[in-house]
């Protein structure tokens, strides 16, 4: 995937059904505007689709917006028992090439995740294990539907709520081994990050910024809310991404932070539930939060990343997040820990476990001080899966339990 | 690649609450995932209870459990998310279903309506072939010679009780009495999609029964008339007054939307 090729669609809105004749009512107004410059589609929901979900499709279809499909169930993290790839639902895949150029898609997209496994849809994205394997089963699926499609594909980082096997590597060693192998792009979910940094305890700035930033041709920005149960289990988890919020301050600033490293082809928010909430008026000054960081930073980014970004796409980067990216990739470790800073900005710590608490919406900040480092991320999952070792903490991790401690006693 | 396939294999029979190996997914593993297949039941039984509100009404105080164990047993293989409704009449028709809630008097009809309620939700997945004229007046469908046929947003059913009626009174206002009152009637529906994309419904009689039967694989409409005389024996008094009838239904079909010619 050459990044550079690829069109800029600027800031966007994902259709739903529930918000249709807003959007067209919006679309329809002849005044320029720079809010919703594409939409993102389900595709699943409109393939082998006739009558009314068709009619609502060729609707928006006719308002001459792009329009930029995000699937769900292409399922790129699913194995095969004898093949070095997936055995894909060719079903699936033929509706959505039909659609594909029926949308005239610059590029089309799913999550890091799994969702079919043998013939059944379990309608849910399924954590994969962060382990050498996948990378390789992920990136053969990647380049054949790349190759089926004739269309760039881009995975998205996923919320996750647990390890459900022991990861050999880090989340970005992961991630980035992928995107090296498969050469395919990322769609960086900000949220998620920031949802994962609290439910796995890490710093999604030291996340953003160990990824290989260079691949990011989309950023997707929602809201989450707090805590989920298991209805099923004793088990529950901090924030649960949901698409149904509005975006919190420290994803924004998350945002703003990335939107400084790279300079995405597309940025979008994602709304899923809760449209009666503020109205469609509601939805747009959520957009008019991320035009604005947009503006700002664009300006920044062209001043100062011009190198670290999609400039340095094809040339052999020795330096910077990439360089750092590829050192990690071949140090991969098995102790699942995330990242660690080599200098501590304390003040910046503090801002961040603060900003963790207060978007968490935890009562208090007991959670924090509670936190076993130790345990963190490393379930023993499976049989050949080796215990995890018992390790020192590191000085980040001893800075944060201080920071935590004090914030206890204030 | 085999670990990752074991290791998704196990995984799935966790979903589908089938024993798993926990040398391969621990019981800790297993309580993680929990959350997942807890997300997507919550999410499954949102959809359900708008896809059956009916049935949702039947079923009230059980729903949770028959929605898990629904989607541990018939765990869907279309990647279209409303497909995942499509075995639950087949489900609620199983021994293993009316054995387990045996006590609960559950109308023996309630597959029926199950089906009933999927068929007004796929109607919508299928493509509108081109229509003859809206016009009703213009149609001169016997004098055309064109083949005609229904078109594919229609479904046909026999079923073994009053289903219209159980649907016409369940979707009232009116609070439900006995559901036992509906005794065995057969009936023939035809189910389609109208023009206006509103899911309607013909109560079919015999003799409507056999035109569409015909109506569904083509027919001119001089052929359908003289197969329909000779099937139920018109003879040649009563001609004019069955063909002025069979105009008027083939007309009616065309008003709704659901003939088209070839």
């Amino acid at each position: 995937m050459d990044k550079s090729k690829l069109k800029y669609f600027g800031l966007g809105l994902g259709y739903r059904r529930e918000i249709r004749k807003d959007i067209i009512e919006f679309l329809e107004n002849p005044i320029p505007q720079t809010l919703i410059q594409w939409l993102e589609i389900v595709p699943e929901n409109y393939i082998y689709k006739g009558g009314l979900p068709r009619k609502n499709f060729e609707e928006i279809l006719d308002l001459g917006v792009p329009l930029i499909p995000h699937s769900v169930n292409l399922s790129i993290a699913s194995a095969s028992r004898n093949k070095k790839r997936l055995e894909f639902d060719f079903h699936l895949l033929r509706g959505l090439k039909e659609l594909f150029d029926e949308i005239k898609a610059p590029w089309f997209s799913d999550h890091l995740s799994c969702s079919r496994i043998g013939d059944h849809y379990f309608q849910e994205l399924i954590p994969v294990p962060f382990t050498k394997e996948a990378v390789e089963v992920i990136s053969n699926n990647i380049k054949f539907l790349e190759d089926y499609f004739q269309l760039p594909f881009l995975f998205e980082n996923p919320s996750y709520y647990s390890h459900i096997v022991k990861p050999e590597m880090r989340e970005t060693t992961f991630i980035n081994s992928i995107l090296k192998k498969a050469k395919c792009g990322l769609l960086l979910d900000v949220n998620n990050v920031f949802v994962n940094s609290v439910n796995h305890r890490y710093l999604p700035k030291q996340f953003i910024d160990e990824l290989d930033l260079r691949r990011v041709v989309q950023i997707h920005m929602a809201g989450h809310r707090k805590g989920y149960k298991s209805k099923l289990a004793n088990h529950e988890i901090k924030i649960l991404d949901t698409h149904g919020e509005n975006m919190r301050d420290q994803v924004l600033d998350l945002f703003s932070y990335t939107m400084k490293k790279t300079r995405p082809k597309a940025v979008l928010l994602e709304r899923d539930s809760n449209f009666d909430n503020e109205g469609f008026e509601g939805l747009t000054d959520e957009l008019k939060k991320l035009r604005f960081i947009m503006d700002s930073k664009l300006e920044f980014f062209q001043e100062n990343q011009e190198n670290t970004d999609e400039s340095a796409e094809n040339s052999e980067a020795t330096s910077s997040a990439g360089a750092i990216n590829e050192a990690n990739a071949d140090n991969t470790r098995a102790e699942g820990v995330q990242a660690q800073p080599t200098e501590i900005d304390k003040e910046a710590l503090i801002a961040q476990a603060q900003a963790s608490i207060d978007n968490a919406g935890m009562d208090d900040a007991g959670d924090i001080a509670d936190v076993n480092f130790d345990a963190m991320n490393l379930p023993s999952s499976t049989a050949e899966a080796p215990a995890p070792e018992k390790k020192e903490k590191s000085n980040l991790e001893n800075d944060i339990d201080t920071l935590s401690q004090e914030f206890m006693d204030l | 690649m085999a670990k990752l396939y074991r290791i998704q294999q196990e995984i799935k029979n966790y979903f589908m609450g089938k024993k798993v190996n926990p040398k391969i997914l621990s019981p800790e593993s297993q309580k993680e995932l929990s959350i997942y297949k807890s997300l997507a039941i919550d999410s499954l039984n949102s959809t359900m209870r708008k896809i059956f509100p009916l049935c949702y009404k039947i079923l009230q105080d059980n729903w949770n459990p028959i929605i898990q164990e629904y989607y541990e047993t018939y765990p869907s293989n279309s990647a279209i998310y409303n497909q995942v409704a499509k075995s639950f009449s087949i489900y609620l028709k199983d021994w293993k279903f009316r054995w387990k809630y045996r006590n609960e008097n559950y109308p023996k009809w309630l597959f029926e309506l199950a089906e009933y309620e999927w068929v007004e939700v796929d109607l919508f997945n299928y493509y509108r072939d081109r229509k003859i004229s809206d016009d009703s007046s213009d149609s001169n469908l016997k004098s055309s010679g064109e083949l005609i046929r229904l078109t594919k947003a229609h479904k046909v059913y026999r079923f073994d009780y009053p289903i219209s009626k159980i649907v016409e009174h369940l979707s009232s206002e009116r609070q439900i009495y006995n559901l036992t009152y509906f005794k065995k009637a057969k009936e023939r529906l035809l189910i389609f999609r109208d023009r206006y994309d509103k899911i309607r419904y013909f109560l079919l009689s015999d003799g409507s029964y056999y035109l569409i039967d015909k109506l569904r694989s083509g027919t001119n409409v001089q052929d359908l008339y003289k197969k329909f005389y000779k099937k139920f024996g018109i003879t040649e008094v009563d001609i004019d007054s069955t063909e002025a009838k069979l105009n008027d239904l083939l007309i009616n079909f065309t008003k709704e939307g659901i003939l088209t010619s070839s």
